[in-house]
């Protein structure tokens, strides 16, 4: 955990003290798509290549679909409370 | 959304090659991977420190915005940990580990696969990818119900770009601040929790 941490925190560094060079930033999120296409290859190399994930591809959705469901409810509940107490009085005005 | 749906087929690309037994056996996970991983949350780090919005919101800093990037937390968990008691094959901590990638599916999954295991990163994949599709298209029913703040929780970290757009039309111009804030810090947010919640596994 903690080398991924210091890692980003290292890139935030960095990223602070080179915020003028516009040419650099302006290529960053280009570097950063492309590093996620290759990864997200590589994540499905890893699946195609294993025969159980594969076979339980449907069973592994199900699951995802129940966390997402419940992982929305929950914040919609909590963002409703917070709404009703504090943001809709300043709405109103 | 084209560029999810670039991701999704560089992903599908890799299952269809990885299935057929297509290529050398380096690639299947390894050390490898890890590195391009560092150089991965290196690069996002240095988006974050020089981003001009991020550092202007720091500046504007109001006590009420911190509140609803808190809701979202403490919603998505309990959610999550409720449901955790009627998934046999997973622990707590592990969906808690898919549900702290609050959309950021691209990242979370990366993550998850690194330090978990594949199977854990192809349900962070999918969950996620479905936390930004579900908001996509309820986020005009969620305020009816929830509030204007209910899209910009349920889209997670992408309440600052994917869904940014749905929420202005839907919950009105003066929540865009609000959205930007919170998509920004969980943004940052994310991969720290997903990485601290294995850790504990």
């Amino acid at each position: 955990m903690w080398d991924i941490i210091i890692i980003m925190s290292l890139g935030v560094l960095v990223g602070y003290l080179i915020r003028e060079k516009r040419f650099i930033i302006s290529k960053v999120d280009r570097v950063i798509s492309i590093a996620i296409y290759l990864l997200l290859f590589i994540l499905g190399v890893a699946i195609g290549g294993d025969n159980q994930i594969v076979s339980n591809l449907s069973e592994l959705g199900a699951i995802a679909l129940l966390i997402t469901i419940s992982a929305i409810f929950g914040s919609l509940i909590f963002s409703w409370l917070l709404y009703k107490f504090i943001f809709s009085k300043s709405d109103e005005e | 959304m084209k560029n999810s749906l670039i991701i999704l087929s560089f992903f599908s690309l890799g299952i269809l090659l990885g299935y057929n037994n297509l290529l050398p056996a380096f690639l299947h996970a390894g050390s490898s991977t890890k590195y391009a991983l560092y150089f991965l949350m290196f690069i996002v780090g240095i988006s974050i420190g020089a981003d001009k919005n991020s550092i202007s919101i720091i500046k504007n800093f109001d006590f009420r915005l911190l509140l609803v990037p808190i809701a979202t937390l403490i919603g998505t968990f309990s959610g999550v940990a409720v449901i955790s008691l009627f998934l046999r094959d997973y622990s707590i901590l592990e969906a808690m580990a898919v549900g702290s990638g609050f959309g950021y599916y691209s990242l979370s999954s990366i993550i998850i696969t690194e330090i978990h295991s594949a199977e854990l990163g192809v349900i962070a994949l999918l969950s996620n990818i479905m936390r930004e599709v579900i908001t996509l298209l309820l986020a005009p029913v969620m305020v009816l119900i929830f509030g204007k703040l209910a899209p910009i929780s349920s889209a997670g970290a992408t309440s600052m770009d994917t869904c940014l757009p749905i929420i202005a039309s839907s919950s009105g111009k003066g929540y865009v601040l609000v959205a930007l804030f919170h998509g920004i810090l969980l943004t940052v947010v994310v991969p720290l929790l997903v990485s601290f919640i294995l850790s504990l596994n």
